[in-house]
This record gives C-alpha cells, sequence and structure tokens, in this order.
C-alpha cells in the first residue's frame, strides 16, 4: 500500500478512484519518468471481485493528477513546462498510449512481446495468422519533421486486429492521432474481457 | 439503443429499480461495476453501442452483488469460489451478446462486438440444428433454450483456464507504459481462472508450519 500523502492526494484529486481503491486491495506502482523533472507516474491495479481496474496519476509529492486522459496528461505537461527532445519522444508515446488508449488495445513493439496464444504454434491456421501479423510488427518509430514536431509510427493490438498507429506530437506533449490502419484481423491472442 | 432488445430493457429497468447511476470513466480503467458507490462506470472511449452492450454485462454484476448471488471469497471452497466468478463473468459476456442479438433481430444494425460473440453464436447455432434433427417435433423454444445452453456452455469453456482465450486485461504495463514480462520473458496477462485463484489464496493464507 502506498502512503497515506499519496492516498489522500489521489482521493482529492479523484474521489471515485479515492473510495473505489480504499474499498478493494489495490497495488501502487511509481516511477520516474524520463521526461518530466517533477512528476512521477502513479499506477494503481485495484482488484474488483470481478477483474482488475488500473487508475493512473501523476504526482509530485504535492498534487495528484489523473492522466487517465489526454487532457490529464496535458495538465502535466504544462506544470512541467515540458519540452520532449527527440529522445524522449517514444517513451512519452509510450505513456501516453497506456494511459489513454483504453482497456482492449496495446502496443506491441515486436513479435516476441506479444501475448500469443497458446495454440498459435500448434494449430496450422492459428500459426499462420501469427507468422503473418509477426511481420507486420514494427517498433516505434519516431521521425522529427520540418515544423519542429516528430511522426510517430507504432503496431498495437485492439482486441484479435493488428493496428498501425500514426501521430504527431509537438514538443509540449500535444498528440495528434490519425485514424488507425487495420493490418491484420482475428490474430491469434487472448481477448481481452470487458 | 437498450430499449430495442428485452435483454436490454430488463438491464434498464434492474438499474432504474436499484436507483444505480452510470457515469463515465477513464478509458484505461475500462468499464465495471463500483458496488461501493451503487454506480457502474463505463469506459468513455466506448461508443453508444458499445456502451450499450457493456451496461448489459455490468448490470449483471450489479445483480449478482446486490442480490447475493456472486461467490463469496471468504466462505466459498476455491473450486467453488472460481467456477462461481467465471459462471457470473460468462453469464453477463452472454447478456451482452445476447442483447446485440436481439437489437439485430428487431432491425437494429450494431457493429459493436463483445469477446465470444462468434464462439457463442456458432455453439448456439449448432445446437439448434442438432435439436430440431433430432427432434423434428419439438417446439421451437426448446431448440433455442437447447441453443443457449450451448452458447453459456461455450462462454465458459473461453474463460476457463487452459483455454486462455479471454484474459482479465492487455499485457501489464509498467507506471510508464513499458511492457513486463514475466519469468518465461513473455507480456504477463492474467486469465480469469488465475486472478479468481490468486484471489481466493489471498484470503486463505496456508498455515505457518509447525516447530
Amino acid at each position: 500500500m502506498a502512503g497515506n500523502d499519496l492516498v489522500d492526494r489521489i482521493a482529492a484529486a479523484d474521489p471515485g478512484s479515492g473510495s473505489l481503491m480504499r474499498a478493494h486491495n489495490s497495488a501502487f506502482m511509481e516511477q520516474p519518468l524520463p521526461f518530466y523533472r517533477r512528476f512521477r507516474a502513479v499506477l494503481i491495479t485495484v482488484r474488483l471481485p470481478e477483474r482488475p481496474v488500473e487508475l493512473r496519476f501523476a504526482d509530485d509529492g504535492n498534487e495528484a493528477i489523473p492522466v487517465a486522459s489526454a487532457a490529464g496528461i496535458y495538465a502535466v505537461n504544462a506544470r512541467e513546462g515540458l519540452r520532449l527532445d527527440a529522445d524522449q519522444v517514444a517513451p512519452y508515446f509510450r505513456f501516453f498510449y497506456a494511459n489513454t488508449a483504453g482497456r482492449t488495445r496495446y502496443l506491441v513493439e515486436s513479435g516476441d512481446r506479444v501475448p500469443w496464444f497458446d495454440a498459435a504454434d500448434m494449430d496450422a491456421e492459428l500459426e499462420q495468422r501469427k507468422v503473418a501479423a509477426r511481420a507486420l510488427i514494427r517498433p516505434i518509430n519516431v521521425v522529427a519533421t520540418s515544423d519542429g514536431r516528430f511522426r510517430v509510427t507504432a503496431t498495437a493490438i485492439d482486441q484479435k486486429t493488428l493496428l498501425r498507429l500514426s501521430y504527431v506530437v509537438s514538443a509540449d506533449g500535444r498528440v495528434e492521432a490519425a485514424e488507425p490502419i487495420e493490418l491484420l484481423e482475428g490474430i491469434p491472442v487472448p481477448y481481452v474481457g470487458l | 439503443m437498450l430499449a430495442n432488445s428485452q435483454t436490454g430493457k430488463d438491464a434498464v429497468k434492474y438499474l432504474d429499480d436499484h436507483h444505480i447511476a452510470i457515469v463515465t470513466g477513464p478509458a484505461a480503467g475500462g468499464s465495471y461495476w463500483d458496488s461501493a458507490n451503487n454506480q457502474m462506470v463505463i469506459g468513455n472511449d466506448q461508443n453508444a453501442e458499445q456502451a450499450a452492450l457493456t451496461v448489459a454485462h455490468e448490470t449483471n454484476h450489479a445483480h449478482y452483488d446486490k442480490d447475493g448471488l456472486a461467490a463469496n471469497v471468504v466462505n466459498d471452497t476455491k473450486d467453488n469460489y472460481v467456477n462461481g466468478r467465471i459462471n457470473e463473468e460468462a453469464e453477463g459476456t452472454v447478456k451482452s451478446i445476447q442483447a446485440k442479438n436481439e437489437m439485430v433481430a428487431g432491425g437494429k444494425p450494431t457493429a459493436a462486438k463483445f469477446p465470444l460473440e462468434d464462439e457463442y453464436n456458432k455453439a448456439h447455432d449448432d445446437a439448434v440444428a442438432k435439436y430440431n434433427h433430432d427432434h423434428p417435433n419439438a417446439p421451437a423454444a426448446d431448440a433455442e433454450a437447447a441453443g443457449k445452453q450451448a452458447g453459456q456452455d461455450r462462454v465458459v469453456a473461453g474463460f476457463k483456464n487452459g483455454s486462455r482465450e479471454v484474459v482479465s486485461s492487455v499485457p501489464k504495463t509498467d507506471a510508464a507504459g513499458n511492457v513486463i514480462n514475466g519469468p518465461d520473458g513473455k507480456p504477463i496477462h492474467e486469465n480469469y481462472t488465475d486472478y479468481y485463484t490468486r484471489d481466493w489464496n489471498n484470503n486463505h493464507p496456508a498455515p505457518a508450519a509447525g516447530p
């Protein structure tokens, strides 16, 4: 359990999350982020009877801010006076996507780090789909554009669909997303329960 | 939207009767039944169709919780607890699938899909066909009941350990969003059986070894 001060700050920032994590067994994870000087990322996993729920905040010891939305992350960026350099864009994007993409979507950066369905190596059709999906997975790619921003491409999974993501990230952390491109449907990974 | 299905109407009536609020919450948290606040939280990334199906699902959790049907982590045996929780989850999943099927049958095209929907429908349709073949003079309602049971059984199987068709969360990340790998080098994600088993074990610690 985290210190009472952190719990109080989170409850003050979001009373609903505060009551939820106080009513159920909750695990706290805190860590620094390479693009923030003061704020640390806080991930709270609340063990509801039905399934886990993740709550996400940034905290600087004085103030906790909910960051499970672009607006929340922008609020932290403003307090930090964020100016991303090229090396910070991939970790920033990773943080941004994990916090805002939704419960069933997640980045995949390598075919070795995909939660392939266990049967994918034992069934010829599933194995074929796995091979096809692996060939389409790319790590996060960051390219600086002439206007001082960064073009980010990445691969993600939403349930059983492999997606190509295309974003533009400004140095102050503002993110513009293009509509994801569906690369492959029915890939052999588990459903995420709703 | 839920008014286009009987399952949906039943869900809305239950929420009204029990004064359960529906609120939106962060997308990352998804949708869940919040018993402490007598409310249902719907992830704000969901469109109206997805939210409608999710309300049908989460209402089932509210019903189990408020009407004393939920498995009890303290009093139940491990097997009864895990199976009870999985059956509750599967039943809620089936409610969402049935709500969608009723909406579609009533002329309301619905693009949103729920996990195991295709699997449920195939098991249902196969069972109905088999029942009609084996019982050519039986009432249609009997064949439909057989279909629903087969669909529910298929969904339960999807949540059970071993099949790993459905997991309780996306691969675990740290607070910065980096995927965490387990000892086998693979991303960590827990299926429902493992999740419920861990909860039961946490509530029933092994007795300390004797002297």
